[in-house]
């Protein structure tokens, strides 16, 4: 055995060259292996983190759409119902003024009936009396009425007197008649036309509708279901 | 000269590749086959015309390559001569190593897995490595394909492999499988009860290379199944590395395992620097990703004390590697801080690995800590009995738990109610008689003694 290794030749050279190149070339790949999977990696966990966060914000977004669109919807139903109230409202009023109406062309047929108008003028008066408590008064009616107003003075006295015992003092003015408008009925002044009670029918029919507005709305309308309390 | 991409799968191994060379050349008699039926004249036709192809120009066209791969596969699929079958292997893998493969179709699957149940060697390699070549990359159709994967029908070939006594055939497996945990979901499959057996094997693979340096080197034969050992240690860590970046794998991987204490040692006796390179990696994810499940093992198995070594004794020519190094020594002391002697026993004991120190057999120590073992309703006497009934704890773990168990008793009366209540006290008494090591058997009597005495007192 030779101690001294004789020199390479080409072939071997080239040889030893090319195992060389392929360790090399193998640990390069393996050191580019570790490096792509520590690359891999982290892009893995940046992306989760990015998916993270948008979805997080579409979240977010998502929720405030829904409630600027419940605000949205809670603000129209009340608007709605605001605008039904007042047309129930609207609709009540036009039939209570309808009744009030109708009323008031039933009271036009009143006088019509001599007898009933004449004890109805007999009562006005003598509740206007009562009212006055006044010894001297003015008594006015319509124009139309003024003969059945003059019998129906008479009678109120006498009943006043019967009633209370006090004696009145009538007068029957007929310079100033009231207007139609007032229906019929009386007007009955004192201390010189400074108090005076009117009991026409039309303020009569004024007081009543006002009066009765609880039992007209019963009756137009039936009880509110709210109610609780009825004493 | 342009700069080669990384292989999807890399398999670099003498053996192997002389032996794709020789398949390459070997005359197939595809016109025998065409005349008994096998294959038909069309196919016959095209093959004829791409052999052709190839002789004459390396590159070829997309769409081709897409229809010879077809081709090819379904030649696979109706032959079964073994030399036909290697020819056409080569073949297909040359297309996927060139990037070209379009992906991990069902038919190819199924052919390749039908390669993997044939008896010959290396057709099943070349066939997984195929799989594996097809089956990673990282684009998003990749990731869809890899949901449906039977990963854990390729371990189970692939640990059959690794049991080998053909060095080169368990070289090639592991290799495989380097490449094949690039894929997340191959990771967890490995980890998960089906292929635990495979893990098993790759560790065991891990463990003969320490046990053939071990040997006189040199003179001995080389142990079953082990070819260059650090490349092969090389190779099992870098699977284990890959293994680590999945999050419940880094908790759970050392204690089911015994890395840590394994790679200390390789780390320890390692000439190569690609070697320490991979561990230390493998170290450092271990830390990043689950640092409270596996600081006590770092410290039981001396890890700071082998990165002082390492960072201190050689200078290293890659620059990662010193980075991971100061960086793992850096948060390794963090962790550790001021460590006290009761701190270190804790650490041992979360560990599972007991050893006979001075703090075990020192009086004081026991004395001065007796409280501390009852503190949160007694954890520490509770860790020690699991130890005893763990059936993976080793002799000397069970004989210092025996022990510390009869300190625990001498100094802390009361303790004999707790481990009668806790079953440790029948544990012991079974470990007395029916253990073979006879220093378990020794602590064992010595703790029921501890036990026994003044027993009428309570």
């Amino acid at each position: 055995m030779s101690t001294a290794t004789r020199p390479m030749n080409d072939e071997e050279v080239y040889s030893e060259m090319n195992k060389m190149v392929a360790f090399i070339r193998q640990e390069a790949l393996e050191k580019a292996r570790e490096i792509k999977v520590k690359a891999d990696e982290e892009f893995n966990i940046e992306k989760a983190k990015l998916v993270r966060q948008e979805s997080i914000n579409v979240e977010e977004q998502f929720q405030r759409k829904v409630k600027q669109a419940e605000v949205k919807q809670r603000i129209l139903t009340s608007t709605l119902i605001n605008k039904s109230r007042l047309q129930v409202l609207q609709a009540r009023q036009e039939m209570l003024e309808s009744v009030f109406s109708d009323a008031q062309e039933a009271m036009k047929s009143v006088p019509q009936d001599e007898a009933k108008y004449l004890e109805l003028l007999v009562c006005l008066c003598v509740q206007a009396f009562v009212q006055l408590n006044d010894e001297t008064v003015n008594v006015r009616g319509r124009k139309a009425d003024t003969a059945l107003i003059q019998r129906a003075v008479e009678q109120a006295v006498v009943e006043y007197k019967e009633k209370t015992g006090k004696a009145v003092k009538a007068t029957v003015v007929e310079v100033s008649p009231l207007p139609d408008s007032v229906l019929g009925g009386v007007r009955v002044s004192a201390l010189n036309d400074r108090i005076s009670v009117d009991n026409t029918l039309q303020a009569r029919l004024d007081l009543s509708s006002d009066r009765m507005l609880p039992q007209l709305r019963n009756i137009l309308f039936g009880q509110s279901p709210n109610r609780k309390f009825f004493n | 000269m342009t700069v080669p991409d990384v292989p999807a799968a890399m398999v670099n191994n003498q053996f192997f590749d002389e032996f794709t060379d020789k398949v390459r050349v070997k005359p197939i008699p595809w016109e025998g086959y065409s005349r008994a039926g096998l294959i038909s004249g069309d196919d016959l036709r095209e093959l004829k015309e791409y052999q052709q192809a190839a002789a004459a120009q390396a590159n070829r066209e997309g769409k081709d390559v897409a229809q010879y791969m077809g081709l090819l596969v379904r030649l696979t699929e109706k032959l079964s001569s073994i030399d036909a079958l290697q020819y056409l292997l080569v073949q297909v893998d040359d297309i996927v190593e060139g990037g070209q493969g379009g992906g991990c179709g069902e038919q190819l699957q199924r052919v390749m897995f039908r390669c993997l149940e044939k008896k010959d060697d290396y057709l099943g390699l070349k066939a997984s490595k195929i799989l594996v070549g097809a089956i990673s990359g990282s684009s998003s159709a990749a990731e869809a394909e890899q949901r449906g994967f039977a990963y854990a029908r390729l371990f189970g070939y692939l640990e059959r492999c690794m049991r080998s006594e053909l060095t080169s055939v368990v070289d090639v497996a592991v290799q495989v499988m380097q490449s094949a945990l690039r894929a997340r979901r191959a990771r967890t499959v490995l980890f998960g009860e089906e292929s635990a057996q495979c893990l098993a094997q790759l560790i065991d693979v891990l463990r003969r290379t320490q046990q053939s340096l071990m040997q006189a080197s040199g003179s001995a034969p080389r142990t079953r199944g082990v070819v260059a050992v650090p490349q092969t240690q090389y190779e099992v860590v870098f699977c284990l590395w890959l293994l680590s970046f999945e999050r419940p794998i880094a908790a759970a991987l050392d204690r089911r395992l015994d890395v840590i204490a394994i790679t200390a040692e390789i780390a320890r006796s390692a000439v190569k620097e690609k070697v320490v390179r991979i561990v230390v990696a493998l170290w450092a994810n271990l830390l990043r990703l689950a640092a409270p499940a596996n600081v006590p093992a770092m410290l039981v198995a001396r890890v700071p004390a082998c990165l002082a070594t390492l960072g201190a004794g050689r200078s290293f020519k890659d620059e990662d590697l010193r980075s991971d190094l100061k960086q793992l020594a850096e948060e390794l002391a963090e962790h550790t801080g001021v460590m006290t002697t009761w701190d270190e026993y804790l650490n041992e004991l979360a560990s599972g690995k007991l050893a006979w120190s001075p703090a075990h057999r020192s009086e004081q120590f026991w004395k001065l800590h007796i409280r501390r073992m009852d503190e949160h309703d007694h954890r520490v006497v509770r860790q020690l009995a699991d130890l005893l009934t763990e059936p993976t704890a080793s002799e000397t773990a069970l004989a210092v738990a025996c022990h510390d168990l009869s300190q625990y008793v001498r100094f802390n009366p009361d303790g004999k109610r707790l481990l009668a209540r806790i079953g440790a006290k029948a544990r012991v008494m079974a470990l007395m008689t029916t253990s073979e090591c006879p220093d378990v058997r020794y602590e064992a009597l010595l703790c029921v003694q501890q036990i026994m005495l003044n027993a009428w007192r309570n």
